[in-house]
């Protein structure tokens, strides 16, 4: 087994009826990473996360969890884990203090400091003995990542964990899970619908759309990816796109509809791409040099993946 | 399974439901005895201020009992599917049957608390309060409690895996009333004029909690129990009751997705 995977996942499927949540997924997550899990509602997101906390049993496919493949392992192997999944679960009429306290017997974590130390480190301190049904829904997901941490895991799975947050509380998380993975080499797997969070604290992607896995790749390779670009707007992109290969003997560039046309890689002159426009009587409507954010390339990858995912008239 | 016993422990105590339980139960069973008392004092011949009447009340009675045991196993195991903590515990790492075998002992200790506290209060206000006239009432109801133990576990065992399959307090008391009481009533009826179901029903734990008869005779009594093979017959009801609902509970909650 791979000690430097933590979590690695080999055509994992779950069909629920007749809905395929997740469609031979293969997911590697390397130990020590913080790994963005990205897609819409219905991604499968949420069904994996399921899957790794054996919530659910999936339909075909298997996975290794801490260097372990046997089902009959991971009941000792998610002692190492904490996780929160979708709302977190806590009973109404106790205490946050009540609540971990039950947890931390539960996992026979030594040392009743442990419960107060958890909740000082989400912020929770004063709120100790307020009763989780008259609890806001930040301090509800501040509890349950205290919940989560209250076992030192070396896997932490977070479902959308800032949701509920203000900004200051979610700029609080974020500096916790860094200096956990910083300091603590936690593992973390979280995924959220704010893009920009991701941005600031992950080091590896996986992207979701409707149960596949489009595509895996590091912060790095994602940055690459999402480079700057010339967005020209012309009366006829076809026109234009030929005069770029034959006149600047440019080739990396994307057409796109409304005769948008993008410019990728090195652009030394940039207003010789500007004045092929006007010189060759195409027209030019709109000339500016933009930064892809990780947000227009997820919309372009989904857009794309999916497109290509609906079968075309005549296919079988 | 040991720290998740310990921490379901823990819970219970730190919960009200368990106390407001025995305490409404309790303050039923001095209040019934309280109202014999006054009764009593009130009126001059007042023939069922003794204990002989107030233990046969229950005797003959200790359905009532096996329904309790259900209310109290909807209070102690709290609706964990709805709340999402049992989500928590197997994300943990605690095997569904360790949960369930754990709520299910847990649930028995809670019982058996109870009826130890509520059985002493009606006994104990119903020596301090009505005639102790010398009849077996004692021995009778003690008999009775322990002939009918093991048909509460199985009606607690059974509460247990009607909730671990359905997922929810109110299917399971559904189920508990369809399986437990729905049956027993379809059988003895059936039993009336077909032997196999008069023979089926009589293994039925309902059945078992409410089977006496009145002996002309002697003007008494005479319970399921009141002989040693019946009150063998009640343990094996009530011992067969639990080993099945908790065999199907186990293999139906491995598998259930939450």
């Amino acid at each position: 087994m791979n000690q430097s995977i933590i979590f690695q996942s080999n055509q994992l499927t779950k069909i629920y009826g007749n809905t395929t949540a997740l469609d031979h997924v293969n997911i590697t997550i390397p130990k020590g990473s913080i790994y963005g899990l990205v897609g819409n509602n219905g991604a499968g997101k949420t069904t994996l996360f399921k899957l790794l906390a054996g919530h659910i049993f999936p339909t075909s496919g298997n996975f290794t969890l801490l260097g372990a493949g046997n089902e009959s392992n991971f009941t000792a192997l998610r002692k190492r884990c904490g996780c929160i999944i979708e709302k977190p679960g806590f009973f109404p009429n106790m205490t946050a203090k009540q609540n971990l306290e039950y947890y931390r017997i539960q996992r026979g974590i030594p040392g009743k400091d442990t419960v107060t130390n958890c909740l000082k480190l989400v912020g929770l301190s004063e709120a100790s003995n307020k009763r989780f049904k008259a609890m806001s829904l930040g301090m509800k997901q501040r509890l349950g990542l205290a919940l989560a941490l209250i076992g030192e895991p070396e896997l932490l799975i977070l479902d959308e964990p800032i949701n509920g947050l203000d900004p200051v509380g979610i700029i609080e998380i974020r500096n916790l899970l860094l200096k956990l993975n910083h300091e603590k080499h936690i593992t973390i797997l979280i995924s959220s619908h704010i893009l920009a969070e991701l941005e600031h604290i992950a080091t590896h992607y996986g992207i979701l759309s409707q149960g596949k896995l489009l595509e895996e790749t590091t912060a790095e390779q994602l940055r690459e990816k999402c480079q700057s670009y010339l967005e020209v707007k012309v009366m006829d992109a076809h026109k234009y796109a030929a005069l770029l290969e034959s006149r600047l003997h440019c080739t990396n560039y994307k057409i796109l509809p409304d005769n948008i046309v993008h410019i990728y890689g090195e652009i030394k002159d940039i207003s010789s791409y500007s004045h092929l426009a006007v010189k060759s009587g195409n027209g030019l409507l709109s000339f500016a040099q933009k930064e892809a954010a990780f947000e227009s390339y997820y919309m372009e990858l989904i857009t794309s993946k999916n497109q290509a995912m609906i079968p075309k008239k005549g296919d079988v | 399974m040991l720290n998740y016993l310990k921490s379901e422990l823990y819970r219970v105590f730190h919960s009200s439901g368990l106390y407001l339980f025995i305490g409404i139960c309790s303050l039923f069973a001095l209040s019934f005895n309280c109202i014999l008392w006054a009764f009593d004092s009130t009126t001059t011949n007042f023939p069922w201020a003794t204990i002989k009447y107030s233990f046969s009340t229950l005797d003959t009675n200790m359905y009532v009992v096996l329904f309790l045991t259900a209310t109290l196993t909807s209070i102690i195991v709290v609706d964990e599917f709805k709340l999402r903590t049992l989500t928590n515990s197997v994300a943990f790492g605690i095997s569904r049957t360790q949960i369930y075998i754990s709520k299910l002992l847990i649930t028995l200790l809670a019982c058996f608390l109870s009826l130890f506290i509520i059985e002493s209060v009606f006994i104990g206000s119903g020596y301090l309060l009505l005639d102790t006239d010398n009849s077996h009432a004692l021995r009778n109801l003690l008999n009775a409690t322990v002939a009918c133990i093991p048909s509460f576990i199985a009606g607690c065992t059974a509460f247990i895996t009607m909730y671990f399959i359905s997922g929810s307090i109110a299917s399971a008391i559904w189920n508990w009333i369809g399986f437990i009481v729905g049956i027993p009533m379809i059988t003895s009826v059936l039993g009336l004029k077909f032997q196999f179901f008069e023979w089926l029903d009589s293994w039925l734990i309902f059945s078992v909690t409410a089977s006496y008869t009145f002996d002309e005779q002697s003007s008494s009594l005479v319970y399921l129990w009141s002989s040693k093979e019946g009150m063998l017959h009640c343990l094996l009801a009530g011992f067969l009751g639990t080993i099945v609902f908790l065999i199907v509970g186990i293999l139906k909650f491995r598998k259930k997705a939450l």
